[in-house]
């Protein structure tokens, strides 16, 4: 799959810009603030709905305007051709999606499509940020393969809130309480949690694999990374999970979940560990250790994208050249492997001396100011 | 923009507060009553004036009706053991133009949704349990395939089993003539394990 053009209108500081792009490399050149993150941006608004760069989407749009919109073509490996448009305005409050011309209900019937994998600064926190870091890669990993998880999710945040709900309207006491409203509650919300703790599970056993083998590839051998799923539902340890133990656990934690007024146990508490030897990588890990456990990560993810979704991934490396230094840089590119689309962003302008090295041909546009120029095409 | 006449002004407001009616729309609908013929008009006031007066809920399913009890309750051709349990009139409506259940209804007027505030007691729980203790054979549960449908099918099946009826729900699946390829993941996937021997 690769993105064919991209056109967007008040996306942070650019105006209007429209771009054709190649099934390789492009090399996005340009100084701090020129707009170059926000092609990239553009680009994973199409193809997922969402940036990665998290915040709303007010936040989006170019200041003193009211609206962005990005139109792309996608063509895919079977020769399919599509188009995708997103937009929103501060009025109509909530994004709107069509694809082909046909308006799509949710986000959930967009994602999957196109598979997409961004390498980027904001994406430090999967190795060394909080839980929710490491939740949302596992979760975007995960729709993208199986785009049915994705309205899972919503149904689960939904049941989680309407729980909440419930115990918020007990002002604290247990007492108060609907013991057969929350009963129910209880039952949709642990057959929720048990089918994302199963999709997650057997997600990871498919994963690992392309996580040991990439990280084999980019360290040092003799190093072993492993992926610990840390559930705050405590039977994990039976592949059948039991709803009604689950249930139990709910119930001990009841007087905990009413006096606060939230549910303390379910996916969205729970943590993937990553470690090394054995040990966390957020306390035990070199700095290097932690760099290039997040590239196996990505580098894993692309192989597993396109083993799950038979498409070639759209790459998108953002400013990886301050965090990776040359000989990172070189074997993520090359292991890769068959890289389909990639769009690399510089402030560099020495990058561009190492990319003849990867020995493909690949596009140079320059970014300032919002404003966008194709540089001279260069062929290797 | 305002219009200049507090009349049709809150004639557009009324308007605007039907489903799906924007204030647009609304306006377009008030000038082209304003420009309808007066005998018309009239017709439309006094279709609003019967359905406040004439049309009022089935005191024992609650659906809409003019009599009471309505005309499914006190059909002698229905099969009173056997209940069909719905959110809405509307799913009375569409269930009754397959003119393939021969049961009875129960309007449950909406679901459990803590988030808007709706538990059971602001919703017909307490009467289906009562008409259940009078003796039925079955329960159908048939609520939407939403959230807060299955968590309300959960509520009334422990609620209902202890009394001895026969409680199902609605299956879930495929609909009928449609496209394996345009049915949607979530949807393929719960047709999938609900799947049933040929």
């Amino acid at each position: 799959m690769y993105i064919e053009r991209v056109h967007f209108q008040s996306l942070r500081n650019h105006v209007d810009t429209s771009l054709t792009l190649s099934n390789g490399i492009t090399l996005l050149w340009g100084e701090n603030g020129a707009g170059k993150t926000t092609i990239l941006e553009a680009i994973s608004l199409a193809c997922l709905s969402r940036s990665f760069i998290h915040g709303p989407d007010r936040n989006l749009i170019r200041r003193g305007d009211e609206r962005y919109a990005v139109r792309a073509g996608m063509a895919s490996a079977n020769g399919n051709r599509s188009q995708v448009e997103i937009d929103f305005s501060l009025a109509g409050g909530r994004k709107k999606i069509r694809l082909n011309n046909n308006p799509l209900a949710s986000a959930a019937e967009l994602i999957g499509l196109f598979p997409l994998v961004t390498l980027s600064p904001q994406y430090r926190g999967i190795t060394s940020g909080p839980p929710s870091e490491r939740r949302s890669f596992m979760d975007m990993v995960i729709s993208q393969a199986h785009p049915a998880y994705v309205k899972e999710l919503f149904e689960f945040r939904r049941i989680l809130r309407h729980r909440n709900a419930l115990l918020g309207s007990a002002e604290g006491l247990v007492s108060r309480l609907d013991n057969g409203a929350l009963d129910s509650w209880d039952d949709t919300y642990v057959r929720i949690c048990a089918r994302i703790l199963e999709r997650r599970r057997a997600f990871l056993e498919r994963f690992t694999p392309y996580v040991v083998s990439a990280y084999e590839e980019i360290a040092n051998a003799g190093e072993e990374p492993r992926l610990e799923y840390q559930a705050t539902f405590d039977c994990l340890e039976d592949r059948e999970l039991s709803l009604d133990a689950m249930k139990a656990q709910l119930r001990e934690h009841l007087v905990h979940d009413v006096r606060r007024g939230t549910t303390f146990i379910g996916p969205h508490r729970d943590d993937l560990a990553l470690l090394l030897n054995g040990l966390d990588v957020r306390h035990q890990a070199s700095q290097g250790q932690v760099k290039s456990f997040l590239i196996a990560l990505k580098v894993a993810e692309f192989r597993y994208l396109q083993d799950q979704t038979e498409e070639i991934p759209v790459l998108l490396l953002d400013d990886i050249f301050s965090e990776l230094d040359d000989m990172r840089l070189e074997r993520v590119l090359h292991l890769i492997g068959r890289i389909g689309q990639t769009l690399i962003t510089s402030v560099n302008k020495s990058t561009r001396q190492l990319l003849p090295t990867i020995g493909a041909r690949f596009d140079v546009f320059e970014v300032a100011a919002g404003h966008v120029q194709a540089a001279v095409e260069e062929v290797v | 923009m305002l219009s200049t006449s507090p009349a049709l002004e809150s004639l557009i407001t009324a308007f605007s507060r039907l489903p799906g009616i924007g204030r647009k729309t609304a306006q377009r609908m008030a000038l082209f009553t304003l420009r309808q013929p007066r005998s018309e008009v009239e017709e439309l006031i006094t279709a609003l004036q019967n359905v406040l007066e004439r049309v009022r809920s089935c005191s024992t399913c609650f659906n809409i009706t003019e009599t009471d009890p309505c005309a499914i309750c006190s059909s002698s051709r229905r099969n009173h053991g056997l209940v069909c349990v719905v959110e809405e009139p509307n799913d009375v409506f569409a269930i009754e133009r397959t003119n393939d259940y021969k049961g009875v209804y129960h309007v449950l007027g909406g679901t459990l949704a803590p988030l808007d505030g709706i538990g059971p007691e602001d919703l017909r729980v307490r009467e289906l349990i009562e008409r259940v203790e009078k003796g039925m054979d079955e329960v159908i549960l048939a609520l939407n395939p939403t959230v807060e449908g299955e968590a309300t099918t959960h509520y009334l099946s422990r609620l209902l089993k202890p009394l001895g009826v026969r409680v199902t729900r609605i299956a879930r699946g495929i609909p009928v003539g449609a496209d394996l390829e345009f049915a949607d993941d979530a949807t393929l996937v719960r047709a999938l394990e609900g799947r049933i021997p040929v």
